[in-house]
């Protein structure tokens, strides 16, 4: 990224993070409703300038998805207190995709326009933006698995969170699905083959699959709650290395999904 | 303590029985794998005869003995998570060992084995029994539930027996010839029903990036490469560098680059750095490459340009008369007489002087099937993520 980059990053945290605070200290939560909101806007006018710079989506790096996660997840953050009305929901989601961007900042890619032909295809926008959007709410899903944890530790827990949490995995899950098939029916244009067990094949299958357990553990034994919440932030785990940890593995190194 | 022990092995059947069972389908497996026994193959007709007997069971079991223990164990949530942790297991061990050490205990891959026979056969009745159920009293709200798990039944059938009947064949064209064979995995020979004749290979190139490498060992220094166009500048590792001059083709008089269109006339660039000028060329499979040394620690080098687009043009001659002329590209194949035919790969060496293509056919004829299951999954998760958890 670049200086433009960094220049937005400061601003888009600084009102992240007072709209984060602010959510706490005043009783009227316009303000922080608003600085949110603004701050999501700032993201979302940096990812369409680096598109027209790019000259193509810019989808293709760790980082270009990390900028589409931090999107995600904030509106998601918006939206889910805008529907339940939590507020440690709405605040560890902005902290959340502020930690993206910060990890940008520090972490700079380097400038790269070149995009491989077997990207260049009308699959590559569906499939990555389904996937963060995916992402984005399965990171929301373990934010809760974790709360609920603490909560439980503290002995005060809510069991309502569950209830929002089910509904977010159902909506992540949804997701999943659409960017596993989408990935699909694009490899077996580019290449005659829908499924090759490349390892972020494999990882993204594994992945899919814990979350799939979730859900039917849920209704084989509702009352679980604590091994629920475990699951739910263990997932994640597994999640992060289907995302990031595939570019260490020394098998990878040939796959289309490194970057 | 407990207030209905139920013995092991009396309906309704749980989690001990469920594992039970599937302990015992990795252990028959397992010995089946030891023996060495070889694996089923489900090219035509097995597949269609596995597809029947599969059929007639999850019907029977589904609709004639609906209310027996094994109908409502198969169809209880308990069968189906036992199912997933399986499939988990079989996917961690397909991604942490690699390939060949796979191929080693089982030719072909843990999914050519007869424990991921066994442990697929008991999905497909878990997964057949719970869908088929939900026709016998079905409502509207069975909707979402059906699309998904009958479409990932489909899809997963489907695409596990048309990797037993899928035809893989490439073809090697050179320009101005005309091709009406190829071959497959074997090397072995195989007609076509048509001919493709390669009229032009071309490839559009991204202008060559920039890179410092080590002097020491001649890598490339992580984080210092960049994309230059002419006039711009940067700064890598603390060294200011700017490109004065870019040409895409290009060959060396005496020290200096001129543009020229000579077959194998590689990318060059001047530059400038520390008050010093010196020409950068990555090279090509006819001239050398041209580094420039900057300091004790540090050269610059020209990376070989990346494609950015590479095609074939191409007349089709079907054996009924038909002719046609294409341009095939990656991520657009065409579709002749049933074959799917990609733009795979060409000379690598040559790099944009390339004359050869490198040809893929793929015949698949259950891929139909395979897109039907995936548009019934489509539509059920498009439903999922409208309704979300319906609770109570």
């Amino acid at each position: 990224m670049d200086s433009l980059f960094q220049i937005f990053a400061i601003i888009i945290g600084l009102l992240w993070v007072v709209s984060a605070a602010s959510v706490y200290l005043s009783s009227n939560n316009r303000l922080s409703k608003v600085l949110s909101l603004l701050g999501i806007l700032a993201l979302l006018v940096y990812i369409s300038v680096l598109w027209i710079k790019l000259e193509r989506p810019p989808m293709r790096t760790l980082g270009e998805t990390r900028l589409w996660y931090s999107f995600f997840i904030s509106v998601i953050g918006f939206g889910i207190y805008q529907r339940w009305k939590y507020k440690w929901f709405f605040s560890y989601c902005l902290m959340f995709a502020l930690m993206f961007l910060v990890l940008n900042y520090f972490k700079p890619e380097t400038f790269n326009k070149s995009l491989m032909p077997a990207l260049q295809s009308f699959w590559f926008v569906p499939h990555v933006i389904v996937y963060m959007i995916s992402y984005a709410f399965l990171g929301a899903s373990a934010i809760i698995g974790l709360k609920g944890l603490y909560d439980k530790y503290r002995g005060r827990f809510d069991g309502s969170i569950i209830l929002m949490a089910d509904n977010i995995v159902y909506l992540g899950f949804g997701f999943l699905n659409l960017g596993i098939i989408f990935g699909a029916l694009w490899a077996k244009e580019a290449w005659g083959h829908y499924w090759t067990w490349d390892p972020k094949e494999t990882w993204a299958l594994i992945t899919w699959l814990i979350y799939l357990f979730y859900i039917h553990y849920r209704l084989s034994k509702p009352n679980r709650i604590i091994r629920h919440l475990l699951i739910l932030s263990l997932a994640f785990f597994v999640l992060l290395v289907c995302w990031f940890g595939i570019n260490y593995l020394p098998s990878a190194q040939n796959s289309v999904h490194i970057y | 303590m407990t207030k209905n022990k139920r013995q092991w092995w009396a309906f309704p059947w749980g989690y001990r029985e469920s594992l039970s069972v599937s302990l015992g389908l990795l252990i028959c497996g397992l010995f089946f794998d030891y023996l060495g026994l070889k694996s089923i193959s489900f090219a035509f007709p097995n597949n269609i005869i596995l597809l029947i007997i599969l059929g007639v069971v999850i019907l029977f079991l589904s609709v004639r003995y609906r209310k027996s223990g094994i109908s409502k164990w198969l169809s209880s949530v308990q069968a189906s998570i036992v199912a997933i942790l399986l499939f988990v297991g079989f996917s961690v061990v397909i991604a942490l060992i690699p390939d060949g050490v796979q191929n080693d205990f089982i030719p072909g891959g843990v999914t050519r084995s007869w424990m991921y026979h066994f442990v697929t056969l008991y999905m497909f009745l878990v997964l057949g029994v719970t869908t088929c159920r939900k026709f016998v009293h079905f409502k509207s709200k069975d909707i979402p539930f059906v699309l998904n798990h009958m479409g990932l039944w489909i899809v997963l059938f489907f695409a596990s027996v048309s990797s037993y009947n899928i035809e893989i064949l490439q073809m090697y064209v050179n320009e101005d010839q005309t091709v009406w064979y190829a071959f497959d995995e074997d090397k072995e020979k195989m007609e076509l029903p048509f001919a493709i004749k390669l009229k032009d290979f071309d490839i559009d190139e991204y202008t060559p990036k920039l890179a410092l490498i080590s002097n020491e060992n001649g890598k490339i220094v992580k984080g210092a490469v960049r994309h230059l166009e002419k006039g711009d500048s940067c700064v890598l590792k603390g060294i200011p560098v700017k490109m004065k001059e870019l040409y895409t083709e290009s060959v060396n008089y005496s020290e200096v680059f001129r543009h020229s269109n000579m077959p194998g006339a590689p990318a060059s660039a001047l530059i400038a750095s520390n008050g010093e000028e010196q020409w950068v060329s990555c090279g090509s499979h006819v001239f050398p490459s041209k580094l420039f040394r900057l300091n004790e620690q540090y050269s610059l080098a020209m990376l070989s340009p990346e494609p950015k687009r590479y095609f074939s043009e191409v007349t089709v001659y079907e054996k009924d008369g038909g002719i046609s002329d294409y341009t095939l590209e990656v991520n657009k194949p065409l579709n002749v007489k049933g074959w799917y035919v990609y733009q795979k790969s060409y000379d690598k060496a040559m790099g944009k002087w390339s004359q050869l293509s490198v040809i893929e056919l793929v015949k698949d004829s259950y891929l139909w099937v395979v897109y039907v299951g995936c548009i019934m999954m489509i539509f059920g998760s498009v439903i999922l993520i409208f309704k979300g958890k319906t609770h109570g």
